[in-house]
């Protein structure tokens, strides 16, 4: 599969937080880095089409993200976001399976298996509002995977992870990016550096950088560092 | 698959888990509870058996100079204080007070002029209205059909049953503002609307299963809390007199109703007006993304429509605060004789409310649609 992002541009009033932006994912695994305000959420949630571009275009197989059909290839991780307090964790991903559009059944047994992939399959009885925020993470990561989709948007999904669920954050979505296109925001280059094999980095609502990383520039970080400082 | 079965389980789910909805339930209930108790309880259950039986003797006779006759000696006898001689001939003084309106003049005058009176009145507060002449001859031609002399019969029960309802309407109208008005802005402030929206089914199905669920409680409680105070008024004091012309409560309706029809249109109006409200709450808190100016908003809708000095003059606004349902429900709409025109059709408050309620729910629904489609995920 194909996602293409043609001159995307989103602008509020004086404001342009996404510049023309155009790249092309295949699958694989994305790292979209950025400073805090460099326009990566605004990007991810035009791409997750719960937000409008001003201009451009974005269509994964020619199909435009304004479309059910596109909704259908995807799932998204938005980076702050909310439960419903009295659902108890399998509750949560019964319902975003059913908001998918899988078929009862399948729902309740991929509910299961995702539970048990992001370790929460001993407390998925319980309710959300008892869980850590490293486990409500969890929770969201486990939606956004409930309807196997062909394209994965992660708005900084590491945030609240302590550095173990970071550890097996990182494989999980490196094995799910052989099949799958991953776009993985954050502004840490150690959660991206060893399992992204494509590169975009965003800086003023600008890409700076597009591409696998080149060794022949130097280390990632220091880069960043500098780039970003 | 749009799976709308289970989205409208999980919308039912989040609305009644919420401790709010939990706490009005209860409140409904306690309205049932006390609206069918209290009027047993201020009158005591063994006067009000009482009375039923009494009244009951004269069950199918005709209010006619006969029974005026008969009936006045016992009511001079005994003063103003009711007792075993003369408590079955409680109705017919109600009646028959309700259609001439003064005690002084009812001894004495014809059964003939009394009803002749009751008509000339209910006219002349149709022009006190200032309702249209179309309007007054629309009235003239179904005067007939209200038929005299009136047959007594009691109707405790029925209208024990029919002044309750406004009270169950009341909390109604609280639990779509308070529970249902936060359906849609919910998912802003929990900030799960960007998984939702993100989702194949988030947008229509979701906005379908929203609207249904709320509905669905708002109904089921109308219909909940209409049916546990029907079985507790005929338990406490029957429901019999449900085939009494109104008139014997109300002398100056024109309508042509039996208790029965009266309290049919007023269940249609529990069925409709709720969805109005639901309609109301959900729709416009999408549209304005606040649910306290929703709440607000409905509260002082309720208010205006208790302002009973709206002078006839200001024949709209006067006849929108009539077509309110806390007034519509109320038995004085019986006395509401305005009519809706459409092109040469006249419609009737009990036959207008419903189809109105229906419509601007429509309205609402649509409204609501256009916002929840549009709706962008912005700021945070």
């Amino acid at each position: 599969m194909k996602l293409s992002v043609d001159r995307i541009t989103k602008q509020y009033k004086n404001k342009i937080a996404v510049d023309r932006i155009s790249f092309a994912l295949t699958e694989g695994v994305t790292g979209l880095l950025g400073a805090n305000g460099a326009g990566k959420t605004t990007l991810m949630r035009m791409m997750a089409g719960i937000l409008d571009p001003t201009g451009g275009e974005i269509t994964a197989d020619g199909v435009p993200v304004q479309t059910e059909g596109y909704r259908a290839l995807l799932g998204y991780l938005p980076q702050d976001f909310g439960y419903y307090p009295e659902f108890t964790a399998r509750e949560f991903v019964r319902y975003i399976a059913a908001l998918k559009g899988l078929e009862k059944k399948h729902a309740k047994e991929k509910t299961e298996e995702l539970l048990e992939l992001v370790g929460l399959s001993d407390v998925a009885g319980k309710k959300i509002r008892t869980f850590s925020g490293g486990m409500k993470q969890r929770v969201g990561i486990a939606q956004a995977l409930v309807n196997d989709p062909k394209l994965l948007i992660l708005d900084e999904p590491t945030a609240g992870l302590d550095p173990k669920e970071r550890v097996r954050f990182r494989n999980l979505i490196a094995e799910v990016g052989k099949e799958t296109i991953v776009l993985f925001s954050t502004h840490i280059v150690s959660d991206v550096e060893h399992i992204a094999g494509n590169l975009l980095m965003m800086r003023d609502g600008q890409l700076i950088y597009e591409g696998p990383w080149d060794e022949s520039r130097g280390d990632l970080e220091q880069f960043y560092m500098e780039e970003f400082e | 698959m749009n799976n709308l079965g289970t989205l409208i389980f999980f919308e039912l789910k989040k609305i009644l888990k919420s401790r709010l909805t939990t706490s009005m339930l209860i409140i409904l209930f306690a309205v049932v509870l006390i609206e069918a108790f209290t009027p047993g309880l201020i009158k005591g259950f063994d006067a009000t058996r009482a009375e039923k039986a009494a009244i009951q003797e004269l069950d199918g006779r005709l209010i006619d100079d006969a029974l005026l006759q008969e009936m006045y000696p016992k009511l001079i006898e005994n003063g103003t204080v009711w007792n075993e001689d003369n408590l079955k001939y409680q109705g017919i003084l109600h009646a028959a007070l309700s259609m001439v309106g003064d005690r002084d003049l009812l001894p004495g005058m014809p059964v003939e002029e009394m009803y002749r009176l009751r008509e000339a009145r209910v006219f002349q507060s149709m022009a006190e209205d200032g309702m249209t002449e179309g309007e007054i001859a629309w009235w003239r031609e179904r005067a007939d059909a209200v038929e005299t002399p009136l047959t007594s019969r009691y109707y405790g029960g029925a209208i024990i049953y029919s002044q309750n309802l406004s009270g169950i309407l009341l909390v109604l109208l609280l639990i779509a503002a308070l529970c249902l008005s936060t359906v849609f802005t919910v998912e802003h402030r929990q900030k799960t609307d960007q998984i939702i929206l993100g989702c194949k089914n988030g947008r229509k199905e979701t906005y379908l299963a929203k609207l249904i669920a709320g509905f669905s409680v708002i109904l089921g409680c109308s219909v909940c809390a209409c049916g546990a105070l029907a079985l507790l008024d005929l338990a406490l004091y029957g429901m019999d007199g449900l085939s009494a012309p109104v008139q014997l409560e109300i002398a100056g309706s024109a309508y042509a109703l039996t208790m029965g029809g009266f309290l049919l249109r007023q269940l249609v109006i529990m069925i409709t007006a709720p969805i109005f409200f639901a309609a109301f709450a959900m729709a416009v808190s999408k549209l304005i993304k606040n649910p306290l100016a929703v709440m607000g908003l409905m509260v002082a809708a309720d208010i205006f429509g208790q302002l009973d000095a709206i002078p006839p003059s200001f024949r709209l606004l006067a006849q929108i605060n009539a077509m309110l349902p806390s007034n519509q429900i109320a038995v004085w709409s019986l006395l509401e004789h305005r009519l809706v025109r459409i092109g040469s059709l006249y419609l009737t408050g009990f036959t207008a409310a419903p189809l109105i309620y229906v419509l601007l729910s429509a309205l609402f629904v649509m409204a609501g649609w256009l916002s929840y489609r549009r709706f962008q995920v912005t700021g945070r």
